[in-house]
């Protein structure tokens, strides 16, 4: 698309009713910084940047196509609490920060990459000023830097980070003399905001939802401080690894049952879960991206959906009985991934269990990504995935914890979990991650061997 | 076979050297390349191709190698429904993850 077609576009800017994953982020909606829309509430994303020096001149224009192209990083949320709207702003000018670090050789820089990128984490974006992305460009030299990309999340998902990506090295190589393929079509926010009511259902997923959740109760885990205490609203994280050889197993008994190495996580995850609470029918949840079966890989909004996953326990004899049914509940759960305002409709129920006094809820995802982008010209960006360090202040999750489990480049895997400090304690999530770790190590090295269920 | 995609081994190198000069990316073993035979079977190598964003299947890929996960694969599944006019389920592709073992399952 041209960026005379965005300005075309923009021109025929509005409002909007607000989407069903909008409405799904207004259920946690207690003000504050940490909450829905404040300001703490944002996706961050950072790569390395090699090959050529970057023009922070032609950085920023190049930004100012991607928010043209893109209405969601110009569309904010209008209207009082119980009326709220989508209202569609026209382009404007994002922000671009320009640093550079000392000299830095060559070995210490992916340490001070990681450093930049926490420091940023503790800043802030704001929900009601358009546009909802900016950018920090950081060099090390001229032929080396770190691009970090950060938006509300009310208007940027995982996913939408990598497509922010993709586009912005697009429009910098072309504003820089290189012929650049043409990017895909992508389809606006409002117009998935449309999709999600008019077409994302089924009677046969709604059917299967009220069905399979009849009863069920999200498996809350016990907070360390009660919500009425009132403590301040802040996120925290705390990361911890599992060795390569753990994984590369894992990835084996895997394979071995003709899963992907989701299930594995989720299973692991479950028996964790299990052993906190006890409990033998675990309802967990992950995210989906949400897009509509792809319909809507190429937009930029906050789309991800929440999918509840429940799976009996009960009698399974090996950990590989666990990844079994995991299995089953995974490819049931992703074959009806309808939006989950749509699910809880049908299991009004489901959450209370999280909401208590002394309750929360945890969610798991592990999504492989690509971390080479797309880019034409002579920049070649990559994904910075190697973040190691725990952090006392990181971008806010809505409630409980957040636990990410992912697969290192290196072979190494990475667990982050990110949680509300005003709930759990450090030391509370730091010995759950110690025991995720070594229910890994016992699930990967014997498969067969008893689960150990409580 | 490798617990480890092509793709991984990919971002593994570029991430060991994220300056380097790379080879072109080839998301299958050339060496174990099997072309299509009948016309049900280059369907297939061409949904497995277009559903997990790779230049070429042949009948021995595997769709987990292939960067295969339960979301595309829930993808794959639909386009090779309405290409062939079949009802399978995701778990049959799960079961049976290569276009040849598929290709079997459904002549049976």
């Amino acid at each position: 698309m041209t960026t005379t077609d965005a300005e075309g576009r923009a021109a025929a800017a509005g409002v909007a009713p607000l989407s069903l994953n909008q409405e799904f982020n207004s259920l946690f909606d207690g003000g504050g910084d940490d909450g829905p829309f404040g300001c703490r509430n944002f996706a961050v994303g950072g790569w390395r940047v090699t090959g050529g020096p970057v023009d922070p001149d032609v950085l920023r224009d190049a930004l100012a196509d991607v928010v043209a192209r893109h209405e969601a990083l110009r569309t904010r949320i209008a209207g009082p609490p119980d009326d709220r709207y989508q209202e569609i702003l026209p382009p404007s000018p994002a922000r671009v920060d320009v640093r550079d670090f000392p000299p830095t050789p060559e070995a210490s820089r992916a340490e001070l990459a990681e450093t930049l990128l926490h420091e940023i984490e503790t800043e802030t974006i704001s929900a009601y000023e358009a546009p909802f992305v900016r950018v920090v460009l950081a060099r090390f030299d001229d032929r080396d830097a770190v691009l970090v990309l950060m938006g509300h999340h009310l208007s940027v998902d995982g996913q939408s980070l990598a497509v922010i990506m993709r586009d912005l090295a697009n429009r910098y190589a072309a504003r820089t003399g290189h012929s650049v393929p043409e990017l895909p079509a992508a389809p606006q926010y409002r117009e998935y905001g449309a999709w999600e009511r008019e077409a994302a259902t089924s009677v046969v997923a709604r059917d299967y939802w009220r069905r399979h959740l009849d009863g069920a109760q999200y498996t809350a885990v016990a907070t360390d401080l009660p919500r009425s205490s009132g403590l301040p609203e802040t996120t925290a994280r705390h990361r911890f690894l599992i060795p390569a050889d753990v994984m590369s197993s894992i990835d084996r008994v895997a394979r071995s049952n003709r899963t992907t190495r989701f299930m594995a996580m989720a299973a692991i995850y479950q028996l964790l879960v299990h052993r906190l609470t006890g409990v033998t029918d675990v309802v967990m949840a992950t995210f989906t991206p949400g897009r509509g079966g792809g319909l809507f890989d190429e937009t930029v909004g906050s789309l991800y959906n929440f999918v509840p996953l429940r799976t009996d326990l009960t009698g399974c004899a090996s950990y590989e009985d666990v990844l079994r049914r995991t299995r089953r509940t995974c490819l049931e759960a992703f074959s009806h991934d309808i939006p989950t305002m749509q699910i809880f409709a049908e299991a009004p129920q489901l959450m209370d269990s999280a909401m208590t006094d002394n309750t929360t809820a945890m969610v798991l995802e592990s999504v492989p990504t690509n971390p080479v982008v797309d880019a034409p010209g002579d920049l070649r960006f990559v994904r910075i995935t190697r973040l190691v360090r725990s952090q006392e202040l990181s971008s806010a999750v809505p409630d409980g914890a957040l636990w990410d489990v992912n697969r290192d480049p290196s072979g190494v895997g990475i667990g982050a979990v990110t949680y509300k400090r005003n709930l759990f304690r450090p030391d509370t999530i730091a010995s759950m991650a110690a025991e995720f770790g070594e229910i890994a190590r016992a699930f990967s090295s014997s498969p067969g061997a008893s689960p150990g269920l409580v | 076979m490798g617990s480890n995609s092509t793709r991984e081994q990919l971002a593994a190198q570029v991430a060991q050297a994220p300056d380097a000069e790379l080879p072109e990316p080839v998301f299958a073993n050339p060496a174990a390349y099997r072309a299509p035979d009948t016309p049900r079977q280059e369907t297939l190598c061409a949904l497995f191709a277009e559903a997990l964003g790779v230049t070429r299947v042949g009948l021995d890929d595997n769709f987990f190698d292939l960067g295969g996960q339960s979301l595309n694969g829930i993808r794959l599944v639909n386009l090779i429904n309405k290409a062939l006019g079949l009802d399978l389920s995701i778990d049959e592709l799960f079961d049976f993850p290569t276009v040849a073992e598929l290709n079997q399952h459904i002549e049976s």
